[in-house]
């Protein structure tokens, strides 16, 4: 992987480059045969298309571009996205505004951001890594805190706003377009997907090669296809693979927060409350993330709810007791409602007389405000595909696996896809197997589908385990949370699991 | 290594099992053909039952699920081992793998190749696409025909590939050498493995040249794995598919090739690597020398010509 920037740098044109080997089979099969319908085919034949360039998709472009494995044995690849990419290429940050759709990106995510040279086109000023996480259950005030300074291993994670990642990753991809062959086709939607068992051709037989039928009327024939086309997957529909799983009663409400300035924004706080865990991540001095799993009524609430209100409503879900903040919720909606600012003032102000609450060092900066036109809502939802793999098929990222974003793992977990796909297909190559072969395709699904239900079946027993206020479950919980806070091995375990190291 | 497997429970040493010996059944690549009216009877290590076993099941060679999935998990090792081999002996400069180049992204181009025993042609493919110029021949019409059949899936396969129906002895007749031949998962299946190799020496080009084999030894543990377990207890494979008598254990498979004269000697032996499954990701490696008797199963030799 190391010698992928390095790549970028060989001069070799493109021109040149025609003689792949698809493509001057395709030249010397034209120049015999002369059929128009066939000729079509063959000049739309791809080594891989990605369907969906979110994040997951661009980054796999990317991936390929940028390995000298793949552009050295010609491959061809198309990148196909049905929403106008532009206004992510174009990507102009303000100044103390920020993106409401953020992602925590592990040390093992970030590697490979740096090992395929996207790290370096990441607008610097906005990355925020943290070293601090404190973790609590809402019900008992039982607490983990993690602090990785101690293990001089570096931050725990890097908060990113998701245009941030997604801009590197297509200016990364642009920058290797003269080394790679990797179309980009934004604006284009998959119409269908097949297989073409009608075209008998005389020399090829491409009918088990998926054709991907699109919006501009080409078809698009390709030894392997990657489905990167999120969590209702026309890939996936397509392989006939099933999706287990289940809808959490909950939605996420995010939010871009203003918080105290004068406080050293370095830590990640997370307090899971009986209706779901709600989050604040840092993103600078005097600015933070919220990410809020809750009831889809209560979402809906908080949603459309004044700003104002928004404010103190956050303030008390992070710093007051459950049933202080039952009350909050029981004044939301239409009507006469509350002074939230004075009740969450009068409220905190007696608990802090009868407890010894260390307000600074255990409780996230003061919101003072949100971002205009930040707050935005979405499902919940748990995913796992049966299978990541068909012939001539694989799917990553959340096509194959959706996940509760209480751990800030979805997307880490997609580039781990990317990072193994992209593992395994250099290795087909230098073992000159076909890319698209079930036999290869199976060390990806091997190695991903064991460590992605790890995952999922860990974040979804936290969700179940914090998402009550049953008396001996809060008992239990909070002991364990409390045993684990004291005992520094396993919190160092849990930490590489979280960080992707491990 | 097999007898890791013999741990694991009943059902899952069928799983392991069924795959490991179809495909030593399987890539028996039979490559002696009895020429019918004309054959002289030195070419009589020709076993016609096993042709037609091949021919049966030459549907079989590239599905997915089907009998030859160890073959497929194999064929990635032998590939690797091949290139390994060429690169070692540095014949006619092989290319480095991880330069950047379009040549040393196929490391065997301008190499002239044969796989004697194709079958459906798992191994052919992979040389040509690592750039060879391929013949793949072997004794079965019917795996030939799937094999060419499967070809026309590639259009990266055109053009540096051909299969063809012919025994060694005919190759050899028309005078035709390669840079390297291949026999894989063959010589345990041919009545006189001597003349066999003695044929397969000889398409080899002289002056370094190369000749790769793959076969299992005569060892009481291969006699457990492959003819009591499989064959006879758990009858994964129909039984009399090996012939425990006809598995050359590598020191007598040296001594064999480095016995062939032509006009002088042929040539020598110069590797030879012990191999075996990893019983849970049925991925092959290459068994590390602190293993004992990681020759007595499955193994990879090199040859050269002198």
């Amino acid at each position: 992987m190391s010698e992928g920037k390095g790549k970028a740098s060989e001069g070799k044109k493109k021109s040149e480059r025609i003689q792949t080997l698809i493509a001057t089979q395709t030249h010397t099969y034209l120049a015999t045969v002369s059929s128009s319908s066939s000729s079509d085919i063959l000049e739309n034949i791809y080594d891989i298309v990605i369907v969906g360039g979110g994040i997951s998709g661009s980054a796999l472009a990317c991936a390929l571009a940028s390995s000298p494995k793949i552009t050295g044995s010609q491959k061809r690849v198309a990148l196909i996205e049905s929403s106008d990419m532009s206004n992510i290429k174009e990507w102009k940050p303000v100044k103390g505004e920020f993106s409401n759709r953020v992602s925590s990106l592990t040390p093992r995510s970030v590697e490979f951001f740096k090992d395929i040279g996207v790290w370096h086109n990441i607008e610097e000023e906005r990355i925020k890594p943290f070293s601090d996480m404190q973790v609590w259950d809402g019900v008992s005030d039982a607490r983990i805190k993690f602090n990785n300074e101690n293990n001089r291993t570096g931050p725990l994670a890097w908060i990113l706003e998701n245009y941030n990642i997604h801009h590197a990753i297509l200016k990364t991809l642009d920058q290797y377009k003269e080394n790679s062959d990797v179309d980009l086709l934004d604006n284009t939607k998959v119409q269908k997907i097949f297989f073409d068992k009608e075209n008998k051709d005389e020399q090829f037989d491409l009918s088990d090669w998926p054709c991907v039928e699109l919006s501009n009327g080409k078809k698009l024939k390709t030894r392997l296809l990657v489905g990167a086309d999120g969590i209702n997957s026309p890939v996936r529909s397509f392989a006939n693979i099933d999706s287990l799983g289940w809808d959490y009663n909950s939605h996420a409400v995010v939010a871009t927060l203003h918080v105290d300035p004068s406080i050293d924004n370095k830590t990640a706080w997370q307090r899971f409350l009986p209706t779901g865990p709600i989050a604040m991540l840092p993103l600078q001095n005097g600015y933070s993330s919220m990410v809020w799993s809750t009831t889809p009524n209560l979402a809906t609430k908080i949603r459309s709810m004044p700003s104002n209100d928004f404010v103190h409503l956050v303030n008390a879900a992070f710093q007051l007791r459950i049933a202080d903040l039952e009350y909050f919720y029981s004044q939301l909606g239409d009507g006469e409602s509350i002074d939230f600012f004075n009740e969450f003032e009068w409220r905190k102000d007696v608990q802090s007389k009868n407890s010894d609450y260390n307000y600074k060092e255990e409780f996230p900066p003061l919101v003072l405000g949100v971002q205009d036109k930040s707050r935005a809502g979405f499902p919940l939802k748990m995913r796992n595909s049966e299978n990541y793999i068909k012939e001539r098929i694989v799917l990553v990222g959340d096509a194959a696996h959706t996940i509760h974003p209480l751990a800030g793992q979805g997307l880490n977990q997609g580039l781990a896809d990317v990072q193994c796909l992209l593992k395994v297909i250099e290795q087909g190559i230098t073992n000159g197997q076909d890319i698209g072969d079930i036999n290869l395709l199976r060390e990806y699904s091997s190695e991903r589908y064991f460590a992605n239900i790890m995952m999922l079946g860990v974040v979804d027993k936290l969700h179940k385990l914090f998402s009550t206020n049953l008396t001996p479950i809060v008992l239990i919980r909070s002991f364990g949370l409390k045993v684990l806070n004291n005992f520094e091995p396993i919190k160092a375990e849990i930490m590489k699991f979280a960080m992707g190291t491990e | 290594m097999f007898l890791k497997r013999t741990i694991t429970s009943n059902t899952s040493i069928m799983q392991l099992f069924k795959p490991k010996c179809a495909c030593i059944y399987a890539s028996t690549r039979k490559y002696y053909r009895t020429e019918q009216s004309n054959s002289s009877p030195k070419y009589s290590t020709i076993n016609e039952s096993e042709v037609s076993k091949f021919s049966q099941l030459a549907n079989e060679w590239w599905s997915p699920n089907g009998p030859m999935k160890l073959l497929h998990t194999m064929n990635p090792l032998r590939v690797s081992y091949i290139r390994e081999q060429l690169r070692k002996n540095n014949y006619k400069k092989i290319g480095d793998d991880v330069s950047s180049s379009y040549h040393d992204h196929h490391p065997f181009r301008g190499l002239r190749m044969l796989d004697i025993g194709c079958g459906g042609g798992v191994l052919t493919e992979a040389l040509v696409r690592l750039g060879g110029s391929v013949i793949g021949v072997d004794a079965s019409d019917e795996s030939i025909n799937i094999a060419q059949l499967h070809a026309r899936k590639d259009p990266s396969l055109h053009g540096n590939l051909k299969y063809q129906c012919i025994t060694a002895e005919k190759l050899l007749e028309q005078g035709e050498t390669f840079d390297v031949v291949c026999a894989m998962e063959i010589i345990e299946h041919v009545n006189n493995p001597a003349e066999f190799l003695k044929a397969c020496a000889g398409l080899v080009k002289p002056g370094g040249g190369h000749l790769f084999l793959s076969t299992i030894s005569r060892t009481p543990l291969s006699y457990i794995l492959t003819i009591l377990l499989a064959e006879n207890t758990l009858k994964i494979v129909p039984q009399g598919t090996h012939d425990f008598q006809k598995y050359l254990r590598s020191d007598e498979l040296q001594e064999i090739i480095e016995g062939i004269k032509n006009d002088d000697k042929w040539g020598k032996v110069i590797d030879i690597t012990g191999i075996g499954p990893n019983p849970i990701t049925s991925k092959w490696y290459k068994l590390p020398d602190w293993i004992p008797g990681k020759l007595d199963v499955n193994y990879l030799l090199t040859a050269q010509r002198f």
